[in-house]
């Protein structure tokens, strides 16, 4: 009886341990999702709770903090402004969006992967690198300014101005919408159209009373996740706009780390969230879908088998999308030959070149502590994210349904909070603990943050998967555990790495709760590089983008790679 | 050792068997089966009546509520899935996508640590026996539904297990294919030696394939016999509507050798079960036409019959009949009976008295 140690004999009484689909024993499920959701509560609820108290008690009992939010001129002008922005943004980017992804429906296989590595491009891209390119694009005298001076707009100001911020919101949003909107757009079946026009519509009537209604989910769905998302945009009002055209994130900022008055900070991020939450709650009422799912999980599925047969691409909608195409790659375009420039200025296209910035950017001690932070952060996120995320899918799958639903939305619920304020939760509550100016703290906020990421990776290859393969296994002799090493664990190790590979990258790129939580110990590349351009015009930063851009783009292209030798191959 | 002359039939017990969910209706209702070495039995009912329930309890996916499965006298009610040393056929194939047909046939040898040797003479020969030699190295997802079928088969079979269990593995081909498979899973069964016990809904498929055939209704089994015995002689009607087609006559059975519909009477040469309540079937191939009665041979019972609908098919014609009390039948005829009948003829169905059955409710 001592040999077999490796395969746990079952006691004679036991139920067989895997067992066919909806036999699964529910309750083991908890247990496998225990850490995760710890992990939230503690670094997530109880922080949040303790700010909401904040914003009720300090500096004093009442609901003074949430009453000036709507009396205190200031403060509402900048909530106005912000509301508008995230408005236009986002209808700017419908209108530039929906004609874009329904070329994509229409196009053959080869365009259609071209249009879609190019909306990826911005994925990897990093957030810093493309605020940079846009502030080089946008600058007096920059090449933008350059290209309108033969209309005698030469001298239009942009830089500083609402309008930069919505340029670069919208192009940084874009492919939040494109994603979406193609997902639904594939799903309808393009002879519908063919087949009111047969029934007398004109071709532009049907394409109104066809196509539009049932591609309104897409534009309701990505709509308002770049709503949201907007709402909460710190980066790129603090770098392209002004104090003047302040934005509420970078109000928070002010009011929490200047004045430290969490009150008045955790009244303004509370409202913010509850906009969120009201616009999303809507939208999925009016979409009848989950859009956060949606839109997170939003790589284009399958190529749409039911593109509009005998439709063409129209010439104006060839010059949409190829417009649009620029812009989406625009800027990771312009980082590269800044990089090599020789210049001390931000000037586009450089006169000059050299390797000096790169040479900095590895010698500097500044510098290469913080790629060195950067780096450590992303591995211990990646593997902390990872190993939660996993459990707690398989946890999830092993659910009753009627818990599945709240369980899954709780652990992808630091997805739809704003950035602004889990950086602001935080950092309130980082600061009583001493773990401010940490490592360990941005890298315990970043697993929080990247958690959603793993969950939702795993769980697509968990219910992608044929959910008898276990009993097959054990029908077939397999004990529990073999059926899991050999069945299960290869069956969703895809991804599980994708999940892994994606907490990684989003560590690496995240700025707003780094930059909360900074310290002269604690520097990551991305707030490095903010503080280049805010602190000191340091050009390095443009060596650094284009470190980033490798830095992102090298784990996702090997991770494709895997997984397209995994198809291709054996797995042993 | 080799996959033919290794296998042997298991014979399997099921003892008063039962599985109940919550508080419902058992889904499996005491049931006893006797299953023998190497039979071919099916398990035949409409969706719902407990059969997968009773394969999942055998296979040892799901634990009975009560009752005993014994395996060659010795009780393995208990004894979990991996040890039981069942194959099972899934519907829908359930092979492993990211293995190939060889490593998906050697999976079930290399849980039993059997040596590499070993293990590629076995499943070289598994797939020589379900013809997908040469196909080893292809994955699932390259072959055919029935290719892929045919490798769940060579699965289920190459480490010699002690019974075969099949679940609806023909439900996802087309109707050809379906043939061509029951033809190789019949083969397979002769040549293996091995107890089959086989689930389905489709009742020529059980026909055709079946040594016997256990009928099961909202979870308990309604009767047990060779497709010959539950076709000719079908002891409740339920038996006789589920497998086969039937002329049903809901009369009265009143003495020794009358029984009366409306105001006929007719012989009855065998008395069922003796009760009152009993229908009398009529298969529609033992069902005769004729155009009035004076043609009809003589010791023939008869009922008036309307003609609604002739069908041809090609060897036979179908032939819808309406009786005069509103119930509906059919019979079919050789392709050359001499007359015709066009829908719309009144005509006189007719059988002899050893053709029919007597059948409780």
């Amino acid at each position: 009886m001592a040999v077999s140690t490796v395969a746990p004999e079952a006691p004679p009484t036991g139920r067989p341990g895997a067992a066919p689909a909806g036999r699964v024993r529910k309750s083991s499920g908890w247990l496998y999702l225990a850490p995760a959701l710890l992990a939230l509560v503690v670094l997530f609820v109880v922080p949040l709770a303790s700010l909401v108290v904040d914003s009720f008690t300090e500096p004093e009992t009442g609901l003074g903090n949430y009453a000036s939010l709507f009396t205190d001129g200031y403060t509402v002008k900048v909530l106005g402004r912000t509301l508008l922005i995230a408005l236009i943004v986002s209808v700017a980017g419908v209108l530039m969006a929906y004609p874009y992804a329904y070329a994509m429906t229409l196009v053959g296989p080869t365009m259609r992967a071209v249009l879609v590595t190019i909306v990826l491009v911005p994925f990897w891209t990093s957030m810093l690198a493309r605020n940079f390119a846009w502030l080089v694009l946008l600058q007096d005298g920059g090449l933008v300014q350059n290209i309108l001076t033969p209309f005698g707009l030469g001298d239009v100001r942009l830089l500083g101005t609402p309008l930069a911020v919505g340029i670069s919101m919208t192009q940084v949003l874009l492919p939040f919408l494109v994603l979406p909107l193609y997902s639904s757009m594939s799903q309808i079946d393009g002879r519908l159209v063919a087949a009111g026009q047969s029934l007398g519509a004109p071709r532009a009537r049907a394409f109104r009373r066809i196509y539009l209604p049932l591609s309104t989910p897409g534009v309701v769905a990505g709509m308002s996740l770049v709503f949201v998302l907007s709402l909460g945009f710190y980066v790129t009002p603090a770098l392209l706009g002004s104090t003047r055209s302040a934005m509420i994130a970078q109000v928070i900022n002010v009011r929490a780390k200047e004045l430290l008055d969490f009150g008045g900070a955790g009244a303004m991020g509370i409202f913010l969230l509850v906009v969120t939450l009201v616009v999303l709650g809507l939208s999925r009422r009016l979409a009848g879908q989950n859009v956060a799912v949606a839109a997170a999980g939003g790589q284009p599925t399958r190529a749409g088998t039911t593109g509009g047969q005998g439709s063409s691409v129209r010439p104006w909608l060839r010059i949409h999308t190829t417009i649009v195409a620029v812009i989406l790659v625009a800027p990771t375009l312009v980082i590269f030959p800044m990089s090599f420039s020789a210049a001390t200025t931000f000037q586009f296209p450089p006169d000059e070149w050299s390797l000096r910035w790169y040479e900095n950017l590895f010698t500097s001690p500044d510098w290469t502590a913080a790629i060195l932070n950067t780096i450590q952060v992303g591995i211990y996120v990646a593997v902390i994210a990872t190993v939660l995320g996993t459990m707690a899918a398989f946890g999830l799958a092993r659910l009753r349904p009627r818990w599945r639903g709240a369980v899954n939305g709780f652990l992808l619920s630091p997805m739809i909070v704003p950035h602004i304020l889990v950086a602001l939760v935080v950092f309130s509550a980082f600061l009583r603990l001493g773990l401010n100016g940490t490592l360990i703290g941005i890298i315990l906020a970043h697993t929080a943050m990247a958690l959603p990421f793993v969950v939702i990776a795993v769980t697509a290859r968990l219910q992608g998967m044929d959910v008898r393969l276990p009993a097959v296994a054990a029908s077939l002799g397999a004990s529990p555990v073999s059926a899991f090493r050999r069945v299960t664990l290869p069956l969703v190790l895809p991804g599980i790495l994708s999940g892994a590979v994606l907490a990684f990258v989003s560590s690496l790129d995240e700025v707003v709760i780094a930059l909360f939580l900074q310290a002269p110990g604690a520097i990551t590349l991305p707030v490095q590089m903010f503080n280049s351009i805010t602190v000191q015009i340091d050009p390095t930063i443009s060596a650094a983008s284009s470190l980033m851009v490798v830095l992102v783009s090298v784990p996702i292209l090997l991770a494709q790679l895997a997984g397209a030798r995994r198809s291709k191959k054996g797995t042993r | 050792m080799s996959i033919q002359n290794a296998a042997r039939g298991a014979r399997v017990q099921l003892v008063d068997l039962s599985k109940q969910y919550g508080s419902g209706p058992p889904a499996v209702d005491h049931i006893d089966l006797d299953i023998q070495p190497g039979e071919f039995l099916t398990l035949l009912g409409p969706s719902g009546s407990g059969k997968t329930t009773t394969l999942n309890m055998v296979v040892g996916f799901t634990e009975p509520t009560s009752g005993r499965i014994e395996l060659n006298g010795k009780d393995i009610s208990r004894t979990p899935a991996h040890k039981r040393n069942f194959g099972m056929v899934f519907q829908n194939y359930a092979l492993f996508p990211h293995l190939t047909v060889a490593q998906n046939v050697a999976f079930p040898l290399r849980e039993r640590k059997v040596p590499a040797a070993e293990i590629t003479k076995l499943v070289g020969e598994a797939l020589e026996l379900v013809d997908l030699g040469g196909m080893g190295e292809r994955r699932p997802h390259e072959l055919s539904g029935g290719q892929q079928q045919r490798v769940a088969l060579a699965r289920a079979v190459v480490f010699s297990p002690n019974l075969l269990l099949l679940d609806e593995p023909l439900s996802a081909l087309d109707r050809k294919l379906r043939q061509s498979l029951q033809r190789e899973i019949k083969r397979l069964h002769q040549e293996l030696g091995l107890t089959f016990v086989f689930v389905t809904h489709d009742q020529d498929e059980a026909m055709t394939l079946s040594d016997r055939i256990a009928i099961f209704d909202q979870g308990r089994i309604v009767a047990v016999g060779t497709p010959r015995e539950l076709y000719h002689r079908p002891t409740t009607r339920f038996v006789a509507r589920f497998l086969g087609e039937s002329n049903v006559f809901g009369g009265r059975y009143r003495s020794a050798d009358v029984y009366e519909w409306h105001d006929r009477k007719w012989t009855v040469p065998e008395p069922g079960d003796g009760s009152e309540q009993q229908s009398l079937i009529v298969r529609p191939e033992r069902m005769r036409i004729a155009s009035d009665e004076t043609s009809v041979p003589a010791g023939s019972n008869v009922a008036p019959a309307a003609v609604t609908d002739v069908s041809f098919y090609g060897t036979y014609f179908r032939i819808e009949l309406a009786f005069g009390d509103d119930s509906v039948g059919c019979a079919v005829l050789p392709v050359g009976t001499p007359a015709s009948f066009d829908p719309g003829t009144r005509v006189i169905a007719h059988w002899r008295p050893e053709d029919q059955v007597l059948v409780s409710e």
